[in-house]
């Protein structure tokens, strides 16, 4: 028998957590600002509100990456190639057709509302909000397959659960970050559809994270059980996902005196953001332990 | 060991061949198809016992060939969830 482990845990910390949790959030807003109707004034101004924080957040996650690259110039050298083969290439080009989109968006919005003079509009195009909210989903499900891509067991087995969950999250993320911008601004007509599309997306996810576990036997046993079976359950399931369905399932039906209803909404979006990011800890975590489960290793998920 | 593949197989089968008339259980790991489809190694080895005790998969996956189900997966989470999200924001 053999002392050594059969594969190399993962030395992966909270920057990729966050990584992965930034992807997400970005995924959701890029559809968000694409739904939103501009005839609409609620929707319109809510786009405006999505269109520079998602460039913020553009501007935030490579530099994340690009930390925990070790040397920075190593995301220059992702660029100088696109490996259909590799979810790492593709999601960096992801990222920065993303980022490009997003720049575009904001010079738009500048332009039509007469903060920049009006030609600024011709050179950002009419596709952008589409180009943004199709490089937001990819984003979004690339970070999901990029783990599943390796040897690591509870990965490898969650292969179809893992980006589809990544997905429901990044738009409930994206969703509750949009509802908590929205209460900022004023903007309280947009808070119910947000709120609904939420509860889709929450539910959604719960049901897959359900599946995965059903379904994946041993291999996801370091995600579902111990410590941070716990704390997924906890954070996540419990805090994360089922108390703002709740919350947001109070707001739909009654109709509560307005500090109050401000309160549930913080609490349900804040609650929502912070499961979302425990669920990626959890997922990245989670790997470590899966690492060094030799029996799991050993007969790889297909 | 090197030289031309074919010869290196042959050689090693022969080898196989000799240890279990011995009495030695032998088998060659990568040699042809491992299982899990990614079919023989660019090294293979005569192992003496089962390939866990060398700390070898039993039937390694290329891991890179699960993407397909995984970008499926997330293309039909985003197409459903886009509809909600339009059918949603379109009723109110």
């Amino acid at each position: 028998m053999h002392e050594k482990p059969i594969l190399r845990a993962p030395e992966w910390n909270w920057k990729v957590s966050t990584y992965l949790f930034m992807g997400g959030i970005m995924g959701g807003l890029g559809l968000l600002a694409l739904v939103a109707r501009p005839g609409r004034p609620d929707e319109r101004r809510l786009r405006r509100t999505i269109r520079f924080v998602s460039l913020a957040l553009a501007a935030a996650n490579p530099g994340i990456l690009i930390t925990h690259l070790g040397r920075p110039e190593r995301f220059h050298h992702m660029l100088r190639i696109v490996k259909y083969r590799s979810p790492m290439s593709l999601g960096v080009w992801g990222l920065v057709l993303y980022s490009g989109a997003a720049g575009a968006n904001v010079l738009r919005e500048l332009a039509e509302t007469g903060s920049l003079p009006s030609w600024v509009r011709n050179i950002a195009p009419t596709f952008a909000t589409p180009l943004q909210a199709l490089m937001g989903a990819f984003t979004a499900g690339y970070t999901g397959v990029l783990l599943s891509a390796s040897a690591i067991p509870v990965w490898a087995a969650g292969k179809r659960h893992i980006p589809a969950a990544s997905v429901c999250s990044g738009l409930s993320g994206a969703c509750a970050l949009a509802s908590l911008l929205a209460l900022i601004d004023g903007n309280d007509d947009v808070a119910p559809k947000l709120e609904r599309l939420e509860m889709v997306a929450s539910t959604a996810e719960l049901y897959i994270l359900k599946d995965f576990r059903k379904k994946g036997g041993r291999y996801v046993r370091p995600l579902f059980e111990g410590a941070i079976g716990e704390r997924l359950s906890a954070n996540t399931i419990e805090r994360g996902i089922a108390v703002p369905i709740v919350l947001n399932l109070f707001g739909e039906l009654l109709e509560l005196p307005k500090p109050l209803d401000r309160v549930r909404r913080i609490a349900a979006s804040v609650l929502t953001l912070v499961g979302g990011y425990i669920l990626r800890d959890c997922l990245v975590e989670s790997g470590k332990i899966s690492a060094r489960d030799r029996g799991s290793a050993l007969v790889q998920p297909r | 060991m090197f030289g031309p593949l074919d010869e290196l197989r042959a050689h090693a089968e022969q080898r196989v061949a000799t240890l279990r008339e011995r009495g030695v259980e032998s088998q060659l790991y990568g040699a042809s198809d491992v299982g899990g489809g990614i079919g023989p190694l660019h090294a293979f080895f005569l192992l003496t016992d089962t390939p866990e005790t060398y700390n070898l998969p039993i039937e390694p996956v290329l891991p890179s060939t699960r993407q397909r189900d995984g970008y499926t997966a997330a293309a039909v989470a985003v197409g459903a969830l886009a509809l909600t999200a339009f059918a949603i924001f379109r009723s109110a």
